[in-house]
């Protein structure tokens, strides 16, 4: 059994380390990766809003998968939602399955199976003695969390961990030996699909995430979604600067960036690169 | 505007006792099932605490996807529906293959634009 990566949008976008550092830590955990023949949107939040035909969109990776006899695996709450959503869909509605099958042949694919997704959090959790038994070396770190939303909610959608204050995330990152610190807004979200509706609110958020996690003590921020990213990371500069008591940057790492280096693989590997100072290579 | 609000809906308040959004100062869909408002839609963040807040139940997620249905999309998002209705992605993905081969990524493939037309066409 293996997982085709599914890496969406955002990720392929703007995070290409966040792929990478997957990719190394499933080659490391002997996790088999497949690759897609032809990319598209999984849909987002935004597609099924628009038209009912999203799910056409994410039957085409759903399809792509069962051809290879893989599961999927994502790096985005979106994503993991959107995938989850269309596999219930088509696995409860005959007629529906049946339509989007026609619309498939179009394009050569079809879908009749039972993929299973998850997303990076649930695949590492569903291998923990794995992971722990291949764990290498201690990473001397504080770090704050930012739990992606849609890898547990809606509950009856996501069907992993629980949907308040899930600990999956923090354990997998505690196989790395860091000090994992709690903060005010640690289960809240981080805004980031705002941005493109009320920027002033997002970065309001924003702001109070990356500060209430310095003042807690932390000297990173890890995140597991492209989409948390997007604001905490490329955005940060920005939401911080009326912030003029933060002095600093919070190096924003993704979930097997940390993993990695606690399984042995260096740091220029996992395009840990935008935090000088905090790791050795 | 609110004849379309869900009739199980008892405006009991809970979901927006825990959306981000209202708690920033903001309208957002559960500020329209709380007939607070009658827009916002487009100002959800995804997070879902809403739904598992509901003690009667209502499938928000659907009630986004009808809200926003009517209601006029912020010109950043309706720019990249457009993208992705044309080319199957939200942001030009095609320019990422440059950097994914620098980084040791193989490149990715996509569909031709009458194959989205297909895969979105209303039947």
């Amino acid at each position: 059994m293996g997982y085709l990566l599914y890496p969406g949008c955002m990720v392929t976008h703007s995070f290409p380390g966040y792929e990478v550092s997957t990719r190394k830590v499933c080659e490391k955990l002997g996790i088999h990766l497949e690759d897609l023949d032809r990319f598209v949107c999984c849909g987002s939040s935004i597609l099924p809003c628009v038209t009912d035909n999203w799910i056409n969109f994410a039957a085409i990776t759903l399809a792509q998968a069962e051809a290879k006899d893989v599961d999927i695996l994502t790096l985005c709450g979106n994503c993991t939602n959107n995938f989850k959503r269309a596999v219930q869909t088509l696995n409860n509605d005959g007629v529906k399955r049946e339509r989007v099958n026609k619309t498939l042949e179009n394009v050569g694919l079809s879908y009749t199976g039972d993929v299973k997704i998850k997303h990076l959090i649930e695949l590492l959790y569903g291998m923990k003695p794995e992971v722990k038994d291949q764990i290498k070396t201690t990473v001397d770190l504080r770090v704050a969390l930012t739990v992606p939303c849609q890898v547990y909610r809606p509950g009856k959608i996501a069907n992993f961990d629980t949907t308040e204050k899930p600990q999956s995330m923090h354990e997998i990152v505690s196989f790395s030996g860091v000090e994992i610190v709690s903060y005010e807004m640690e289960y809240d979200c981080c805004g980031s699909t705002v941005l493109l509706s009320d920027v002033d609110i997002a970065y309001e958020i924003g702001a109070n995430k990356v500060s209430n996690a310095i003042d807690a003590g932390a000297q990173a921020m890890v995140v597991s979604c492209g989409n948390c990213s997007f604001l905490l990371d490329i955005h940060q500069r920005t939401l911080l600067k009326d912030r003029v008591n933060i002095g600093k940057k919070l190096p924003i790492l993704f979930l097997p960036q940390l993993l990695g280096l606690s399984l042995g693989i260096s740091s220029k590997d996992l395009r840990i690169n935008r935090s000088a100072g905090v790791f050795d290579a | 505007m609110h004849d379309c609000l869900p009739k199980e809906c008892i405006q009991c308040g809970e979901c927006i006792k825990d959306c981000i959004i209202v708690r920033y100062g903001g309208y957002s869909l559960v500020s329209i099932l709380n007939r607070d408002s009658e827009k916002g839609a487009w100002n959800c963040s995804n997070c879902w605490k809403c739904i598992e807040a509901c003690p009667v139940g209502i499938d928000i997620v659907k009630f986004l996807e009808k809200r926003r249905k009517i209601e006029k999309p912020p010109q950043a998002i309706a720019k990249g529906i457009e993208m992705v209705m044309k080319k199957g992605y939200f942001m030009d993905l095609v320019i990422s293959n440059d950097f994914r081969e620098n980084v040791g990524l193989k490149p990715l493939k996509f569909f031709k634009e009458a194959e989205i037309e297909l895969l979105l066409g209303e039947k």
